[in-house]
């Protein structure tokens, strides 16, 4: 990994600027969307709301428990113990199943993401934060093996989490 | 540090080096160029000869014409001025700042070859049945999301879509990249007030780039989503053609805002760089410090963030509240005041200099005359009573090409001219040089003056036949032949350009170390640099990058890498 002829010092400094800058890109891809959601339901356009999944609150706290467990092991093998992985990413992945439920359940209820603009907006939020919760677990999948990117895979994860908070008030509050 | 690698793949295609992907990516960009260039001249024979049949009435129809605008201004924004600045970042960063490579080799090659699909779908989408995207560069819907409205809008601006999707997936990685390696990757000594005013440059330009971009691709899926999966984000119920087309009640207002957040700020990404490169060229042919270093550096994070809040002055005429409109109008006009700072720091460092009138320093300080004229033009644009008036006139095409074409191109030149010797290890013949900068600078920004004065005429953006309409008639239809004369002389003057890279490449003088005496970090090494850049160790730098002796002395300046080393002196 160490491409560049850096010490393990410097290649963590880099993954720390890395990780901030990422998750400022992140930050304002969201942003586009959000300010679209409340440009589209204030506008005094068509807007009905669906009925909110009461699944997505087992969602949430099978994703609080992924970064629980996630912290665990980081914790744990910054210490120098052996302490796996791999019950945050079994938890993660079981989030991202769930939302996959959530979908089909939606459309099973007849909601298509052409049904409503709300419904577009919730198809397109959720699962662009699916898509990085993918990418989030591919990277701890691989900080399992190399340690010098776990505090990278860990810190994406965490945000992530907090996205997903984020996401969930956009589409509930507003 | 990876290893030298052997095969003719490994060296030249999929390189981890920063220098050969900095060098594919000025050669794509070249090419692009070429592209977008030959469509430009195609518009200007459209608008000069209306009524002519040129090759067929086939090739320039008035849809085709909308496909060779909209495409012309894609490619020459993203696809040759970002590549050209992307190429010239990935050569210069690591070299300045004295790194082995990127700090993430891997990423800066992967981000290269994302870029050429998207290259390959822009250019493929001429030759889908209904033609390349035909909306404008900006992609407005409605007329970009119903294949209805122009035919354009059928597959091609699909292509247009995922192409611009790849492009930002290649510039987030590349930006990152610079990003950390700038930050986490200088030389020992190298602090950041020691940088080359250069490496600002693409610091400030890439972070900008890398907070302006996501919202568009937030615009683009939502965009696809209204074009193929029967949402209404932009979208609203229209007639086209007698046809009613029920697509929902979405808002179009809300796609240019999105677009806008980011072009305006793109527009900041492209003139920055050139224009700081123009900065860091200045002092080694003045032979005296630059003027003003520091306050240039706070200039540029003033500039780049108001230009993130100001986007809506491309909307003034969209019925916006006059309230809103009055605060997008005054923060503009602010920008004038740290560009001012940036000008006269420019202005002041050639101030009673002995000027060494060498080819980049000719094309230097034509950037200086450019930025003048075309930021003067921008006055009028940013004041709202004024836009009104010149919104999608020739006033706007000929400010934007000023600042975004040829202060840029210019600027690229000059960074060409200066550093094809650390590129290639050969200069570039001056007499040729001298021709290719005359037929150049001169034209291309007296053309797109004479654009402002159409502009002001009434002569409107993207239109097949100017002759429809009677204001275009008279002293504006006189303008139209200077502009396209000076277009073609400036288009043909790039042979000089590409004679002159092969010739040099071949037979041109020996370049050495440093053939411009100049006291940053690339220029200690070989020319050009070998794989790992700075042999058995990193050089320790101990000054600033602009200690030049004032005087007539050639060698009378002090090297980034020899100024007083830490523990020698006690260092202020």
């Amino acid at each position: 990994m160490n491409a560049a002829g850096l010490t393990a010092s410097q290649r963590a400094a880099c993954n720390r600027t890395l990780l901030g800058a990422l998750l400022a890109t992140v930050i304002m891809l969201f942003t586009g969307f959000a300010a679209a959601y409340l440009e589209r339901s204030t506008s005094g356009a068509t807007w009905e709301r669906m009925e909110f999944p009461p699944l997505l609150l087992v969602n949430t706290f099978v994703l609080l428990l992924s970064s629980v467990a996630l912290e665990w092991a980081r914790r744990g093998q910054e210490r120098g113990q052996e302490r796996t992985l791999a019950p945050a990413l079994a938890l993660g992945a079981l989030f991202v199943t769930l939302q996959c439920v959530t979908w089909f359940m939606a459309r099973d209820a007849g909601l298509f993401v052409s049904t409503t603009a709300y419904a577009a907006f919730f198809y397109l939020l959720t699962g662009l934060h699916a898509l990085h919760m993918v990418a989030g677990l591919i990277a701890l999948a691989y900080a399992s093996r190399h340690r010098d990117v776990l505090r990278f895979a860990t810190g994406f994860w965490h945000f992530m989490g907090g996205i997903w908070l984020y996401v969930l008030l956009v589409l509930t509050v507003f | 540090m990876h290893t030298e690698p052997k095969g003719f793949l490994g060296k030249y295609v999929f390189s981890f080096d920063h220098k050969v992907i900095g060098i594919q990516y000025l050669i794509t960009a070249m090419f692009m160029g070429l592209v977008g260039g030959t469509l430009a001249l195609m518009i200007r024979t459209q608008l000069q000869h209306p009524d002519m049949v040129i090759f067929s009435k086939a090739i320039i129809t008035p849809e085709s014409y909308l496909s060779f605008v909209t495409m012309h201004g894609t490619i020459m924004v993203f696809f040759l001025v970002s590549m050209a600045i992307s190429g010239f970042a990935n050569f210069l960063i690591p070299l300045q700042i004295g790194a082995r490579d990127m700090a993430y080799p891997f990423l800066n090659m992967l981000s290269f070859w994302t870029v050429v699909p998207s290259c390959l779908l822009m250019l493929g989408s001429f030759f889908v049945p209904t033609g390349a995207a035909a909306s404008g560069w900006t992609m407005y819907p409605p007329l970009s999301a119903v294949p209805e409205a122009v035919p354009g809008s059928g597959f091609g601006t699909t292509m247009w879509l995922l192409g611009m999707a790849l492009f930002i997936a290649s510039f987030t990685m590349g930006g990152l990249n610079f990003l950390v390696t700038i930050i986490n990757c200088r030389a020992p000594g190298m602090t950041m007030w020691r940088l080359p005013i250069a490496v600002w440059g693409f610091l400030v330009a890439t972070i900008l780039g890398l907070l302006a971009f996501p919202p568009l691709t937030s615009a683009a899926i939502m965009l696809l989503f209204d074009r193929h999966g029967g949402t209404s984000f932009f979208v609203t119920d229209m007639v086209i053609n007698d046809q009613v087309l029920a697509l929902g009640d979405g808002t179009p207002l809300l796609f240019q805002h999105l677009f806008w957040f980011l072009g305006h700020p793109e527009v900041y990404v492209l003139v920055i760089p050139p224009l700081l490169m123009t900065m860091e060229i200045i002092p080694v042919f003045t032979r005296r410090p630059m003027f003003g270093y520091r306050q240039s550096v706070w200039a540029l994070f003033i500039i780049s963030f108001l230009s993130m809040i100001v986007w809506g002055h491309h909307m003034f005429v969209t019925g916006m509240n006059p309230y809103v409109g009055k605060y997008f109008s005054i923060a503009t006009v602010i920008i004038t005041a740290p560009f001012a700072v940036l000008g006269i720091n420019l202005l002041a460092s050639l101030w009673r200099a002995k000027l060494k009138m060498t080819v980049p320093m000719l094309f230097a300080l034509s950037v200086i005359s450019a930025v003048g004229f075309g930021g003067f033009g921008g006055l009028f644009l940013g004041t709202m009573v004024s836009d009104i008036f010149f919104h999608e006139t020739y006033f706007v095409v000929g400010h934007f090409h000023l600042m975004i074409g040829v202060v840029t191109m210019l600027g690229i030149f000059a960074g060409w001219y200066f550093w094809f010797p650390k590129i290639s290890g050969r200069m570039m013949s001056e007499r040729l040089g001298r021709w290719h900068f005359w037929l150049t600078a001169v034209p291309m920004i007296s053309l797109f003056i004479i654009m402002h004065l159409q502009g002001m005429g009434g002569m409107v953006r993207r239109t097949f036949d100017p002759a429809t309409y009677d204001y275009n008639s008279g002293a504006n239809q006189m303008l139209r032949f200077p502009i396209t004369f000076l277009a073609f002389v400036v288009f043909f003057a790039q042979v000089i350009f590409f004679y002159n890279i092969i010739i040099s490449l071949r037979r041109g003088e020996k370049a050495g170390k440093n053939p411009w005496h100049s006291a940053t970090l690339e220029w200690t090494t070989p020319s050009p640099a070998p794989h790992g850049n700075f042999g058995e160790s990193l050089p320790r730098v101990g000054c600033g990058p602009y200690e030049y002796s004032q005087g007539d002395d050639e060698e009378g300046y002090l090297p980034q890498a020899e100024g007083p080393q830490a523990g020698e002196t006690d260092d202020a």
